[in-house]
């Protein structure tokens, strides 16, 4: 069954705000739930944006280098560029941004697909959530079940 | 003493797995010394998995590598397995091989199409090469993806899997479990033969050298979980005696060890080793578009920059091997035999993406880790790099200092260089003041 909305929820459970995204997916409303896709992804990786014409693709996340709770959200073809403006980079594997722009270049991203993200603070083996994230998190949830059920996206823009 | 005539130097290697450089420098008088600094910080797992029970030590260790945490997890339970005689079902046995395939499929897949291809292709990485190669490109990601998958329903999840336990795995999978695997094997023979194809006809830079080589030789298989221990050179040894012929050894540029044979002899593992040793064990499938190519095995022994060829035969063996081990596949009877600890020595090797994953666990009577020693397959390639580079560079000095950079980075990339395994073992020494 094809969906409207795919839903890619990145982080560790395991690891205090890293899970943000995972648990907001997990408490999103029954309808929204409904209306979308949800794949726990752990670490975003290009391939994971590739094959899903047709659909509107949110990638959820918590980001470090904003404020801790706060939330944000662009169009997901601008987070490298967001990435390169809080410096981060990983040695070890292609980033968030470096598999946006990865995929990007591949035609796999659109001018519709999101990205929403909330800021983290502590990332600590085993940890909890920080009390920054946990008192915003009833919001990431809302905003990302708001954009699960807006309006149809109106006639698909091509891809870049 | 030779004053420095030439220096090339690459202050932080690019499209490899961690943080290293190279330094090399030229003499008037024609001598050249090669160091890969490697300057990731070390990380101490040798140390983190000392009073921890045999199943908390599979998943410590996997946590050495995102890319290749199955090798980790592969070499610590046989070395637990062979130590305690735990008798192990076949059926588990078999799907110890396809989390090893799907492992080898990632891995494999994102170096060729990810980290190597760009030096070939004329590219500084695969974003700009994807612009101009999308469908190659996007057939990469596919098979990484097939790899990620394989490994995902096996292990609970594609990185850092949690599932394998001594004795066989937590749980293992229903035949429909498997069954969604079919489809995507079937693709992904059919693009692992077009990679064959692929990377066999991009332009190779000449190299020949005579290098040793050493892998594990399985009687039946390709080598992945078992096998023995052999060189080029007649070393032939059981699994768990790596030490009998090998010793690792400190160098002040690098934060891993290196390791050396007996003689201080380099040696090289990986891709090149086993097809050397092992060709004859491929599949069917692998070993017609290895023929395929006209790429004979002494060319692919000799010349390093062809371990790109090499690696994506053995991309297509672990695809061919999975499929037939999900065909073949029936579900054990438990999930894991029971067992019970003993004092000893549990020492194992099995073959990492990139090579030979060494083992050696010392173990009290509850089966409590005393000592450990991991050997991972990068450190044991340093000294191999360093002693290729130097043999390769007399071939680029003519070159501009730019693209002789490049061609002395591609050389590096050859090995598939994993620097974060291979800076996890540094010993800790403290010094204080009185």
């Amino acid at each position: 069954m094809s969906v409207a909305v795919r839903i890619l929820a990145c982080g560790a459970i395991d690891r205090g705000d890293d899970g943000a995204a995972l648990l907001a997916v997990r408490r999103l409303p029954a309808a929204a739930r409904r209306a979308a896709c949800v794949e726990e992804v752990g670490q975003l990786s290009a391939e994971h944006l590739l094959g899903s014409p047709g659909s509107r693709t949110v990638v959820v996340d918590c980001v470090r280098g904003v404020p801790a709770g706060s939330i944000l959200e662009l169009p997901l073809v601008e987070l490298p560029a967001l990435e390169a403006s809080l410096r981060v980079s990983s040695t070890h594997a292609l980033s968030a941004g470096g598999a946006v722009g990865l995929a990007a270049a591949l035609g796999a991203v659109c001018p519709h697909d999101r990205f929403l993200g909330i800021g983290g603070t502590s990332f600590a083996v085993g940890g909890p959530v920080s009390m920054a994230v946990a008192s915003h998190l009833g919001e990431l949830v809302e905003r990302l079940a708001a954009l699960t059920l807006e309006a149809p996206m109106p006639e698909a823009a091509p891809c870049a | 003493m030779a004053t420095d005539q030439l220096h090339f130097e690459v202050a932080q290697l690019t499209r490899v797995e961690g943080e290293g450089s190279l330094d090399l420098r030229v003499g008037t008088d024609g001598s050249v010394a090669a160091q890969l600094r490697i300057f990731e910080a070390p990380r101490y797992f040798e140390r983190l998995v000392v009073g921890r029970t045999p199943d908390e030590v599979l998943d410590i260790v996997a946590r050495i590598c995102g890319i290749c945490p199955v090798a980790y997890q592969m070499s610590a339970v046989h070395a637990f397995e062979s130590l305690f005689e735990v008798p192990i079902d076949p059926a588990v046995r078999a799907l110890r091989r396809l989390l090893y395939c799907g492992e080898w499929i990632e891995s494999h897949a994102l170096h060729i199409y990810l980290l190597h291809a760009p030096d070939f292709l004329g590219y500084p990485g695969v974003l700009e090469m994807a612009r101009d190669h999308r469908v190659v490109v996007e057939r990469g990601l596919r098979l990484k993806q097939l790899g990620n998958r394989i490994v995902g329903i096996l292990g609970g999840r594609a990185i850092h899997p949690v599932s394998v336990r001594v004795g066989g795995f937590t749980r293992t999978p229903r035949s429909a479990d498997l069954e969604p695997l079919r489809p995507l094997l079937e693709a992904g023979i059919a693009a692992a033969q077009e990679t064959v194809s692929w990377v066999a006809g991009f332009d190779m830079p000449s190299f020949d050298r005579e290098p040793r080589l050493v892998a594990l030789r399985h009687e039946s298989d390709y080598p992945m979980n078992e096998g023995r221990i052999v060189s080029s050179d007649g070393i032939d040894l059981a699994t768990g005696d790596w030490g009998q012929a090998f010793e690792e050894i400190q160098v002040p540029w690098s934060n891993a060890l290196h390791a050396r044979a007996a003689d201080g002899v380099p040696y090289l593992l990986g891709p090149t080793a086993r097809l050397s040793f092992s060709a004859d064990r491929l599949h069917p499938t692998a070993s017609a578009a290895l023929a395929a190519t006209g790429l004979g095995l002494e060319a692919l022994r000799r010349n390093l920059f062809l371990s790109i060829v090499s690696r994506a035969v053995e991309l297509l063996h672990a695809i061919a091997d999975a499929a037939d081990i999900v065909d073949r596949y029936v579900p054990p009877a438990r999930p894991a035999e029971p067992w019970e600890p003993r004092a000893g020595t549990a020492a194992w090797a099995t073959e990492a993406p990139r090579g030979l994953l060494f083992h050696r666990y010392q173990v009290d009577s509850a089966g409590t880790v005393q000592h450990a020693q991991i050997v991972p397959p990068t450190s044991q390639n340093q000294a191999a790099i360093e002693h290729d580079l130097e043999l390769f560079a007399p071939a680029v000095l003519e070159l501009p200092h730019e693209e002789a950079t490049l061609r002395l980075e591609q050389l590096i990339r050859s090995y598939d260089p994993c620097i974060s395994c291979a800076t996890h073992f540094l010993q800790l020494r403290v010094e204080r003041p009185e």
